[in-house]
C-alpha cells in the first residue's frame, strides 16, 4: 500500500526510517520545484537516489535536506539501477549532519550581516530571520511575527512576479512607513527587514547584503542540486 | 491609452487615463495598468510591453499585496508612494488610489523622480474632483478580508492572519 503526504508533516529521513526498518521495496517521490526527487528501497535497504542530475549518495543527502514538497511512497520490485551501496542507517546520519553544518555556517553567516547592518548609520528597525522562522537578530518596534509575515509575503509575491515578468530575482520590496522608509531584502534562506530614514540612500546596504547573498548561496550550492541553483538566474 | 479602450470608458475613466498618459512616455517604463477596486483594468499604456495574461497575473499579485500592506501599516500608511519592488533586472511599482491600483513597470535605469512626480500630478488630481474621487471608491474596496478567502495557499492565508490579526498590537 502506497503512502502520501507532505514533509511538513513527515521528513524525509523519517519515511526513510519506515521502509527501511520494515524491509519495504518501494520508491519515494518528492514533487519540489526541480522536479521529481526519488529514493529506492530495495528490501529495507536504500539502493538508488536520483534527483535532476545528480545520483546517488549526493542525490540523497539533497534529499534528506527537503523540508516541504508532496511525497508519495509506492511499492516497487525492481529499482532502475544501483548507485547505493552503504548501509542506510549511516547515509541518514551523514546527510544530517552534513545539512546541520550548512545550517550553522549558514546562521553564522546571518548573524554576520545583522551585525554589519546594525552598525549602519540611521537603522532604526532590524530584523533578520530565516525563512522557517528562526530570528536572528530583532531590534525595534515592530511585532516581530508580523514583521516576519509581511517579508514573507512580499517576498514569495516579488518570486512569483519575477517568475512571470522575467525580471531576475528580487533584489528587495521598500515602502514608506510613516517618517522612514522599510526595506525587504530576499537573502537566499534568510528575509531582512531594514527602517532608515526616507532620505537615506539604501546603495551600500544593498551592495553589503548582495555580498552576503553570494556568501550564502556559495555554501547553499555546496548541497543544491544545479537545477534549483540556477532557478533564479535571468531567463 | 489604447483607441478601443478610450470608446468603452466613461468620463471619469477617460479623464483618469488621459491623465496616466504620460507616465507611459517616462523613460524606463515598459508597462502600466491602471486597475478600479474591482480589480478590473481600467486603462494601460498604449505601447504594450507584456501579454494581457501576464499583465494581469503581475497586477493581481501587486494588489493583494497592496491591500495586506495597508492593513500592515495601519494609519502609517502613506497616502501617494508605492509599494517597490526592486528586480536584478527592473523595477514593478504599485500605488494605491482610493480602492483603485496603478501599477507601473520599468526596466533598468526607470527614471523614478520623474515617475514620482507624475503620480503626485495625477493624485492631485483625484484629489481636486470629486467625479474622480467617486468614481475610485466605486466597487467593493477589497479589504484583507477578500485577500485572505481568495489565498493561494495555506502559507499565504497564514501570513495574512498574522499580518491583519495583530493590527491592534502595532
Amino acid at each position: 500500500m502506497g503512502l502520501v503526504g507532505n514533509l511538513s508533516d513527515l521528513n524525509v529521513a523519517n519515511i526513510i526510517e519506515l521502509n527501511c526498518v520494515e524491509k519495504h521495496s518501494a520508491q519515494l517521490t518528492v514533487k519540489t520545484r526541480s522536479g521529481d526527487a526519488m529514493v529506492f528501497f530495495d528490501n529495507g535497504e536504500i539502493v538508488h537516489a536520483r534527483w535532476g542530475e545528480l545520483k546517488g549518495t549526493e542525490a540523497l543527502y539533497h534529499v534528506l535536506r527537503l523540508s516541504e514538497g508532496d511525497f508519495h511512497v509506492a511499492p516497487t520490485t525492481v529499482p532502475p539501477e544501483r548507485t547505493i551501496f552503504e548501509s542506510w542507517k549511516g547515509l541518514v546520519l551523514d546527510g544530517m549532519r552534513a545539512f546541520d553544518e550548512t545550517r550553522r555556517l549558514q546562521g553564522d553567516i546571518a548573524q554576520s550581516l545583522a551585525d554589519e547592518l546594525k552598525g549602519l548609520p540611521g537603522v532604526s528597525r532590524l530584523l533578520v530571520v530565516s525563512k522557517d522562522g528562526i530570528v536572528v537578530h530583532d531590534q525595534g518596534g515592530t511585532p516581530t511575527e508580523r514583521a516576519y509575515a509581511l517579508s514573507a509575503l512580499l517576498t514569495a509575491q516579488g518570486s512569483a512576479l519575477s517568475d512571470t515578468l522575467h525580471f531576475g530575482p528580487l533584489n528587495y520590496a521598500a515602502y514608506l512607513r510613516g517618517r522612514e522608509k522599510e526595506f525587504v531584502f530576499n537573502c537566499d534562506q534568510f528575509l531582512v527587514m531594514l527602517a532608515v530614514p526616507r532620505s537615506a540612500d539604501i546603495r551600500p546596504t544593498s551592495a553589503l547584503i548582495e555580498t552576503i547573498r553570494a556568501k550564502l548561496k556559495a555554501s547553499e550550492n555546496e548541497l543544491v542540486p544545479r537545477e534549483e541553483a540556477d532557478e533564479d538566474a535571468p531567463r | 491609452m489604447s483607441a478601443p479602450l478610450a470608446k468603452l470608458l466613461t468620463p471619469s475613466a477617460k479623464a483618469l487615463a488621459e491623465a496616466l498618459d504620460p507616465i507611459g512616455a517616462v523613460p524606463g517604463v515598459t508597462d502600466y495598468l491602471f486597475v478600479d477596486a474591482r480589480g478590473v483594468p481600467v486603462t494601460r499604456t498604449s505601447h504594450y510591453g507584456y501579454d494581457d495574461e501576464r499583465l494581469a497575473l503581475a497586477t493581481e499579485a501587486l494588489r493583494r499585496s497592496g491591500i495586506v500592506l495597508r492593513a500592515y501599516l495601519g494609519a502609517d500608511a502613506p497616502e501617494s508612494e508605492p509599494l517597490a519592488l526592486r528586480f536584478s533586472n527592473g523595477w514593478v511599482l504599485a500605488w494605491r488610489l482610493g480602492g483603485a491600483t496603478l501599477v507601473v513597470f520599468g526596466r533598468e535605469g526607470l527614471d523614478l523622480p520623474t515617475i514620482r512626480m507624475r503620480v503626485s500630478i495625477l493624485h492631485r488630481e483625484v484629489a481636486d474632483s470629486r467625479r474622480l474621487r467617486r468614481f475610485l471608491a466605486n466597487g467593493p474596496d477589497s479589504g484583507p478580508d477578500w485577500v485572505r478567502a481568495t489565498a493561494q495557499s495555506d502559507e499565504e492565508r497564514c501570513w495574512i492572519d498574522t499580518i491583519s490579526g495583530g493590527r491592534t498590537d502595532g
